[in-house]
């Protein structure tokens, strides 16, 4: 059989490289957590300061709700739209590959030109106030109003999102067997009740992993914010992530911006672990 | 039958429905770049009247495209190739063998899977500056590649892996085949389904990556397409016609990409996650 010593040549490189270049940056930025760090000053310790700080922060707390917030609008979204999508794709009809190719468009696009593109749709005067006002609504101030700011980047999230996770949940499907579809079909079943009673329940394994991923690209969103609004208008888009980029390279607080980040690590390790369960059912 | 035929005019009114919400956005920005900025204020949704490319003229200009484009080659194509064979050697390893270990390591690397990349941006800066790879590709490179999407990958490729019988190797060690020789004669040729779709996750993810090329590389020579985009937004801001064009082109060398690899992204997502 192989030998112990060829395995760890496989593994010294990657694993030498992921040291250097994510786990040392971690610690480093675990201690840098402790300190005052401001590039300027000379670094002193302060202990759990900084973590004080962070959780009595007005600042952070909005971030941390606008976060939620954002997490709450988009995920079930990305659940059940990719879903409902996968099962359409899914049939055997002429020119599929075609709609597929659509719906999987959005994927393509960098965030940075997707939040450039729509953007412009969010205008006062930008396409979709043209839409509305062909059917006589008033033109809403979608990026300029604290009440729209965040569904709107949930929008341009699920946009964005739905073909990508339609694949994934295109993929659970060909794990169901085709015959509890006929046996329903001859029992009478409409399309909902066939879909409820044996698609959803028999790709559990793949919603609670596409549950678990969008959880933690939502919390780690900030390039959408930042291009489209840089937070605002008064902070309401401001996520955690975004915070801790504005800590850190306009206010130059790294210490603090530490800290941010690992109280948001915290966080998304809880939520982790409460899904490694279902995680681990899926991929064995 | 009559039943059959009204399901299936029930799901293709349904995709056409979905596609033109999911499309708008994109039409819209196509249709944009033919369009005189009168013509686009007066008729947003309208054809072009004429096929006009001089917008897609200027943008090639501003964005200084053939360097850019280069540039994205340049990373993309050799993150991937790293990628590719280092996760799938350590996907190898972690899940042929027994010991304690290298179960203790798989999770070492699925730690950098949960670790937000922004958290260590402050010391990996200094890093990167400390080993001379500021404003170099291969500093983007190795960062694309070891700070962001190595873990992924080799969660993919374990996955995979675990589903190969072991029959295989064991004669060909029973050959006299070393470990290195079978992984690559034996097993790689195996995995190929998933392999292309950690090439088309990792490829798409490392093209559209936006901050990393932002904070390594200055010079403009080394600039990739994103920040070709990025830099004209305010100098193009009140001449959006011209400037929709240099999104249209940054996105188009994946969507040639897509096109080209789009059977196996599908099946490559079916082998990666049934079996896994």
């Amino acid at each position: 059989m192989y030998k112990t010593r060829h395995a760890w040549f496989f593994l010294t490189v990657p694993l030498i490289l992921l040291s250097v270049f994510t786990f040392i940056p971690a610690i480093a930025a675990f201690i840098l957590s402790f300190t005052n760090y401001n590039v300027f000053q000379p670094i002193e310790f302060i202990g759990i300061q900084n973590y004080i700080d962070v959780l009595s922060d007005h600042s952070f707390r909005n971030a941390l709700s606008n976060t939620v917030y954002f997490w709450i609008l988009v995920t079930p979204a990305l659940i059940i739209f990719p879903i409902f999508l996968a099962i359409l794709v899914n049939q055997k009809l002429k020119g599929i590959s075609v709609f597929r190719l659509i719906y999987y468009f959005p994927v393509l696009v960098s965030i940075v030109v997707t939040a450039i593109l729509w953007r412009w749709m969010f205008a006062e005067s930008g396409i979709f106030n043209y839409v509305l006002s062909l059917v006589g609504i008033d033109p809403i101030r979608w990026l300029t109003s604290t009440k729209t700011v965040m569904p709107a980047m949930a929008i341009v999230t699920v946009w964005q999102g739905l073909g990508y996770y339609m694949l994934f949940f295109l993929a659970a499907l060909q794990g169901v067997p085709k015959e509890l579809y006929e046996a329903a079909d001859i029992d009478g079943a409409n399309f909902v009740k066939k879909h409820v009673y044996i698609t959803i329940p028999l790709i559990k394994p793949m919603i609670f992993f596409v549950a678990v991923i969008s959880t933690m690209s939502a919390f780690k969103e900030f390039t959408l914010m930042l291009t489209m609004t840089s937070g605002g208008p008064l902070n309401a888009s401001t996520t955690v992530v975004l915070l801790v980029f504005k800590e850190a390279f306009e206010r130059v607080n790294m210490g603090y911006a530490s800290a941010i980040s690992f109280v948001l690590f915290v966080v998304i390790l809880i939520i982790t672990i409460i899904n490694k369960k279902f995680l681990d059912t899926d991929y064995k | 039958m009559m039943k059959k035929r009204l399901t299936n005019g029930f799901y293709r009114l349904g995709f056409i429905l979905i596609s033109v919400v999911v499309g708008l956005p994109l039409y819209y920005l196509v249709v944009t770049t033919f369009k005189t900025p009168e013509e686009a204020a007066l008729s947003p949704l309208g054809l072009p009247s004429s096929l006009n490319f001089t917008n897609y003229q200027r943008a090639l200009e501003a964005m200084n495209y053939g360097n850019a484009l280069k540039n994205n080659l340049i990373i993309t194509v050799s993150a991937v190739i790293l990628l590719v064979v280092f996760a799938s050697m350590a996907a190898y390893v972690i899940s042929r063998s027994q010991s304690k270990l290298f179960k203790t390591m798989y999770n070492i690397f699925l730690v950098g899977l949960i670790i937000p990349f922004q958290i260590a941006i402050v010391p990996l800066y200094q890093i990167i500056s400390g080993l001379n790879l500021m404003n170099t590709h291969l500093g983007v490179i190795l960062v694309s590649v070891f700070c962001i999407n190595l873990p992924l990958s080799i969660f993919l490729l374990r996955g995979f892996i675990s589903t190969v019988p072991v029959e295989l190797e064991e004669a060909a060690f029973l050959d006299g085949c070393g470990t290195f020789k079978t992984f690559w004669l034996i097993i790689f040729p195996l995995l190929k389904p998933i392999i292309s779709t950690v090439v088309i996750l990792n490829a798409l993810a490392i093209w559209n990556d936006f901050l990393t090329p932002l904070l390594f590389l200055q010079s403009p020579d080394k600039a990739v397409l994103l920040q070709e985009v990025y830099k004209n937004v305010g100098p193009f801001s009140t001449n959006w016609t011209s400037f929709f064009p240099m999104l249209v082109l940054s996105v188009l060398p994946l969507v040639v990409f897509y096109i080209i690899m789009q059977k196996r992204v599908i099946e490559g997502v079916v082998a990666g996650s049934v079996k896994g």
